[in-house]
């Protein structure tokens, strides 16, 4: 099989073209390790590449096969993940220049669980500084560039890995979510950011960010390899069942809110998402969301308070090694008293309650933007007045920052195109541990459209 | 809610001087925050309640 080819796979068909020996691991190393060096390079993918060791592993991937073992689900598969995931030994710098020279003493259990599935792990992919914004933005280490048009932002925190999944540079890569950061780059890059449920899938070994809101999970092209994925770092079954259609789902659409800040060319791409739906035997329903101001301000100082806590020695000792914009939504957190903190954790499940109740009502999943503007430029999200930087800002995390707070499962579904080509997307949202039927929904969708089979020009696949 | 209470607050319980010079551009924020939670939770909060209670909801409903 040609580069090319093997580069235009994804995750389920690489895996088992592997397993069956259509490829080898080395073959797909070698592919992977070129494309992240060079297109990978180009858009500022990357932060590390460890490529004797992978190289090593993706030998020793292709002997076990030879030998006739039984393999594991992601045998000899190449992936690369966010700098926030630690592996014993292995820098890992959190997109800052505090920690550039931390060595983790201990490898995450969502690490853990790949290597045992067999996956390889070539390195690790660029972020915004510890994970503290919605575009990627990173001053010291430099953007992430969006694969379907370099001049607008990526979506963060884990823009790397947004980038190198929609630019076909590996078939999957795990993030984190705290406010949105995989769905973002999941709805600005055109792929599946899943945040699973809080607490589903283990975060020890993870750089925190607010340990309250913080989520891991994978960006992909497909449900399927989301589902794959999920899997194995949550140690749970995701692909049974991933067939069974939307016929005799409920979907709840919420208003209010949910379609302030819409624009319209997101509004369209929307409602044709919902038609497609409904055609595929969903029943949709229009529902009203609570107060989400109120949600909003208990993430934001849940959020903000975790990250002061941490970084608290730093902002004393460094406060001149963070960018601005970074230190600006950490510092709010050391003003609020200790009292506000406990009473927005203990009203966490009441308003996660009403909530669900509000927004989806007895249906199965509810169906919101995932973010309300096209794809902004980097030039809108760094350069000119700080308030319309802000604002551009809050606008991209309008319909994802809450869920964190929730607690819930939502997943980035890529559903069309602006003027400008860059990609839309819709966010499904479910009850705790919804993440089968997120997976069902959106295996249906992709099933009738082809929005996650096109592939940027910056892939260099054309 | 007074700056230099804020401010005073992040330079003498925080010990965090840089943060403290920088307390005017978040004042409105952090008061504006505050207040809503502190007024919500006198309406909404039963006594009964502890930060523990969403993981126990999590796990009640993971369990059905």
């Amino acid at each position: 099989m040609q580069a090319k080819q093997i580069a235009a796979l994804d995750l389920s068909a690489l895996a088992a073209a592997i397993a069956k020996g259509d490829v080898t691991s080395l073959e797909a190393t070698a592919v992977a390790l070129n494309r992240l060096d060079t297109i990978g390079g180009k858009l500022h993918a990357v932060v590390r590449l460890d490529r004797d060791r992978a190289l090593e592993a993706a030998a020793r991937a292709d002997k076990l096969r030879a030998s006739g073992a039984a393999l594991p689900p992601l045998h000899g598969v190449p992936l690369a993940h966010k700098d926030l995931f630690y592996r014993a030994g292995d820098l890992s710098g959190g997109g800052s220049k505090i920690r550039a020279d931390f060595r983790a003493e201990v490898t995450s259990t969502a690490i853990a669980r790949l290597d045992a599935a067999g996956a390889l792990d070539l390195g690790r992919l660029q972020l915004a500084e510890f994970a503290m914004s919605p575009t990627g933005y990173n001053e010291s280490l430099g953007h992430a560039r969006n694969p379907w048009n370099p001049a607008h932002v990526p979506g963060g925190s884990s823009s790397g890995s947004g980038v190198a999944v929609a630019a076909r540079l590996v078939t999957a890569s795990l993030g984190t979510d705290t406010g949105g950061s995989l769905r973002h780059p999941g709805a600005m890059c055109g792929l599946i950011g899943l945040k699973p449920t809080w607490g589903l899938v283990p975060t020890d070994g993870v750089m925190p960010l607010a340990a309250s809101l913080d989520c891991s999970g994978a960006l992909t092209r497909t449900a399927e390899d989301a589902a794959r994925i999920l899997s194995v770092i949550a140690a749970r079954d995701y692909l049974s069942g991933l067939e069974a259609g939307v016929s005799g789902m409920r979907i709840a659409v919420p208003g209010g809110y949910y379609r302030e800040l819409l624009h319209p060319e997101i509004a369209s791409a929307l409602d044709e998402a919902v038609r497609t739906l409904t055609s595929l035997g969903a029943a949709v329903s229009e529902t009203a969301p609570p107060d989400m101001a109120l949600v909003n301000a208990l993430m934001q100082l849940v959020m903000s308070v975790e990250a002061a806590t941490i970084h608290r020695r730093w902002l004393i000792e460094r406060p001149q090694d963070y960018a601005d914009q970074v230190r600006a939504r950490i510092e709010p957190g050391l003003y609020y008293p200790a009292t506000r903190y406990v009473e927005a954790l203990s009203l966490r499940a009441k308003i996660t309650q009403e909530w669900i109740g509000a927004c989806m009502g007895d249906a199965d999943l509810s169906l919101l933007p995932a973010i309300s503007i096209p794809v902004p430029t980097i030039a809108a999200t760094t350069e000119g007045d700080p308030a319309d930087v802000a604002r551009v800002i809050g606008q991209l995390t309008h319909c994802t920052r809450g869920i964190n707070y929730l607690g819930l499962p939502g997943a980035s579904v890529p559903c069309g195109f602006d003027r400008a080509g860059l990609p839309i997307a819709f966010q499904l949202v479910g009850r705790p541990y919804a993440e089968a039927a997120i997976l069902r929904g959106t295996q249906a969708y992709q099933s009738a459209t082809d929005w996650h089979r096109r592939i940027p020009a910056a892939a260099e696949l054309n | 809610m007074s700056e230099d209470l804020l401010r005073q607050v992040a330079a003498d319980l925080n010990q965090s001087p840089d943060t403290a010079s920088r307390t005017a551009r978040m004042a409105a924020l952090v008061s504006d925050i505050n207040t809503r939670i502190a007024t919500e939770t006198l309406r909404r909060m039963p006594f009964d309640s502890t930060p523990h209670d969403y993981q126990a909801w999590l796990a009640e409903v993971d369990k059905r």
